[in-house]
């Protein structure tokens, strides 16, 4: 549905915001982009609907290239690639029910299909009872909402949402994000997610690009980036969703007491093997002793990942940990000095 | 009416016509160059917010050409600037004097403020707006329209009772140099003959405008701020 083929962008000749950026992403996917502030994210977002012009490369959505339509065919091609900002950039003078109109005029419907259409659209995002309110008398989270309603006026294949919850309490940010999900599947939408909080991508997104420095440095599906992160980066944003980091701050901090055959072993598997009853197994097969420390389980999507640290003892370590290892576990034996 | 005013003020008797003539002539000065002004200002209001860098019609040339011009043109004390435009107020209008002879030299000493409080009240709009509508597949066009000229009513409404009222400041200026009005009437009578009473209506009638104006604006803005 949208492909960036080798696209750069350069600020006043000196900032490269972003650099030879490769991007594909499938019809019907939400794709999250991930990163840290000034990484390049909103300038990535904004070469899609080309609100910012590449310097070189191809912006290809829905087959068609962009960069060589005139300014009359990419208006047209913009009406059909939805907008959602972290501040939701509505019309102040207008109306929520003006707001959602707003795309809808002059695009040749008859006013009453235009009502219509916007009594639709506020009914698909629960605001009908708003329409005549001013943006001030909203809630961030009914703005946004506004703000969905205005971007889909046009039936666009592809919303494109920058920040579109970071402004938002963490309650109502579940709130949209789960409306976004209803939407991708209802509407058969097309959604790219630009956002630096690990917790956004990991609830709705299918697939993730990480970004550093206006590179994208890792992608793929989510499972895989959550459970085999590569980069330094990418660790980083999976650890600010799963807290382990803090396990291993609060592990060095209080110097374990292990005795002379005991170990600190951090376990971490994906979904291949929550079903069996692997600990419990592994006890009663081998001679060792098992103490559980600390446990987590994450959804990232409809996939379980989780993480347990446990302190073993006994004869038969290396035999139950291989046994583990075996059984798609992945086994990281801690040394706390 | 004119019986109390009389009473309080001698010097106005015997002068009710002239002075309900030097009201109209103020007031006919300000319709037609607040008119003008209004539709140039806003126009070159409107250029130089969106031409300017990193705007919808970024244009580095035009934009400079209008700021530069507006500075010269306000950085010239309205006295000189009436006698530097005699000569084509002579030729646009076949005459330097009364309300017609006015109204070139006020439309020049207006646009340039005029058009500084439309950049700034169009400046006061979000550029997330803009990107909003530019996002939904807005011409250049239907932004000046639709958003830049009808986010900020109330900015525009400001800006625009402001200079209503320096025009009235200027209005009087004009009746120095033989525009007539207000200004004209105060001179004449209240300087020259020195009947301060009658420089005191002249005040109290300006003021009475100004109040007018700063009441309507007011309303007006409370009426279209959401
Ligand atoms: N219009 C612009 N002019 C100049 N520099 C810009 C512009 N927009 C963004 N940048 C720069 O590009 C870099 C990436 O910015 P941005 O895409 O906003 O990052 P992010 O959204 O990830 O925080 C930053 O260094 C920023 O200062
Ligand atoms: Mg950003």
């Amino acid at each position: 549905m949208i492909e960036l083929i080798n696209v750069s962008k350069t600020f006043d000749n000196q900032v490269e915001a972003v650099k030879d950026v490769t991007l594909r992403i499938k019809p019907k996917q939400i794709f999250g982009i991930i990163g840290y502030s000034g990484a390049g994210k909103s300038t990535l977002i904004r070469l899609i609907n080309l609100l910012e012009k590449p310097d070189q490369g191809k912006v290809i959505v829905d087959e068609v290239d962009l960069t060589t339509l005139d300014q009359k065919q990419l208006r047209q091609s913009r009406k059909k690639i939805g907008m959602i900002f972290q501040r939701f950039n509505l019309f102040r003078s207008r109306t929520v029910f003006a707001n959602v109109r707003y795309p809808l005029e002059g695009s040749g419907l008859t006013n009453i299909e235009i009502n219509e259409r916007v009594n639709e659209l506020l009914q698909l995002v629960g605001l009908s009872d708003k329409a005549d309110s001013y943006p001030s008398q909203l809630s961030g989270g009914q703005m946004q909402r506004v703000g969905i309603a205005r971007a889909l006026a046009n039936r666009p294949k592809v919303l494109l949402c920058d920040e579109a919850t970071s402004a938002l309490d963490p309650q109502t940010t579940q709130s949209i994000l789960k409306l976004l999900k209803e939407l991708n599947k209802k509407l058969d939408l097309t959604i790219v997610v630009i956002t630096h909080q690990m917790s956004v991508v990991k609830d709705i997104c299918d697939e993730v690009a990480i970004m550093d420095q206006g590179s994208v440095v890792e992608q793929g599906s989510i499972l895989d980036v959550f459970y085999n992160p590569t980069y330094e980066i990418t660790k980083q944003f999976v650890h600010s969703a799963d807290n382990i980091d803090k396990v291993d701050e609060y592990l060095a901090s209080k110097r374990l007491e292990l005795a002379q055959d005991e170990n600190l072993i951090l376990l971490s598997y994906s979904n291949i093997n929550t079903q069996e009853a692997l600990i419990y197994n592994m006890i009663k097969q081998f001679d060792i002793k098992v103490n559980i420390l600390f446990g987590n389980i994450e959804l990232i999507g409809d996939n379980p990942i989780g993480w347990l640290v446990i302190i073993i003892g006994g004869k038969q370590q290396d035999e139950s940990l291989a046994y583990l290892r075996a059984n798609g576990v992945r086994v990281e034996v801690k040394h706390y000095v | 009416m004119f019986d109390v005013v009389t009473q309080i003020f001698p010097n106005m008797s015997g002068k009710e016509i002239e002075f309900l003539e030097s009201i109209m002539q103020t007031l006919q000065m300000m319709l037609y160059s607040s008119i003008i002004s209004i539709i140039l200002g806003l126009a070159i209001g409107v250029i130089l917010t969106v031409t300017k860098r990193g705007r919808i019609l970024q244009n580095k040339f035009i934009y400079n050409l209008f700021d530069k011009l507006i500075n010269v043109f306000r950085s010239i004390p309205f006295i000189i600037l009436i006698a530097l435009l005699i000569g084509f107020t002579r030729m646009i209008m076949g005459t330097g004097f009364g309300v017609k002879g006015a109204i070139i030299p006020l439309v020049f000493g207006t646009i340039p403020f005029y058009s500084r409080q439309v950049e700034s009240a169009l400046v006061e709009i979000d550029d997330g707006i803009i990107e909003a509508a530019l996002a939904s597949g807005s011409s250049p066009l239907q932004i000046i329209f639709k958003i830049y000229l009808s986010e900020n009513i109330p900015g525009l409404i400001r800006g625009t009772m402001i200079t209503m009222v320096s025009l009235i400041g200027l209005t009087a200026m004009m009746g120095a140099v033989g525009g007539g009005g207000l200004g004209d009437f105060a001179i004449r009578y209240g300087f020259q003959r020195r009947m301060t009473d009658v420089t005191i209506v002249t005040v109290l009638t300006i003021l009475f405008l100004v109040s007018l104006i700063q009441s309507i604006g007011n309303y007006l803005i409370k009426k279209t701020t959401h």
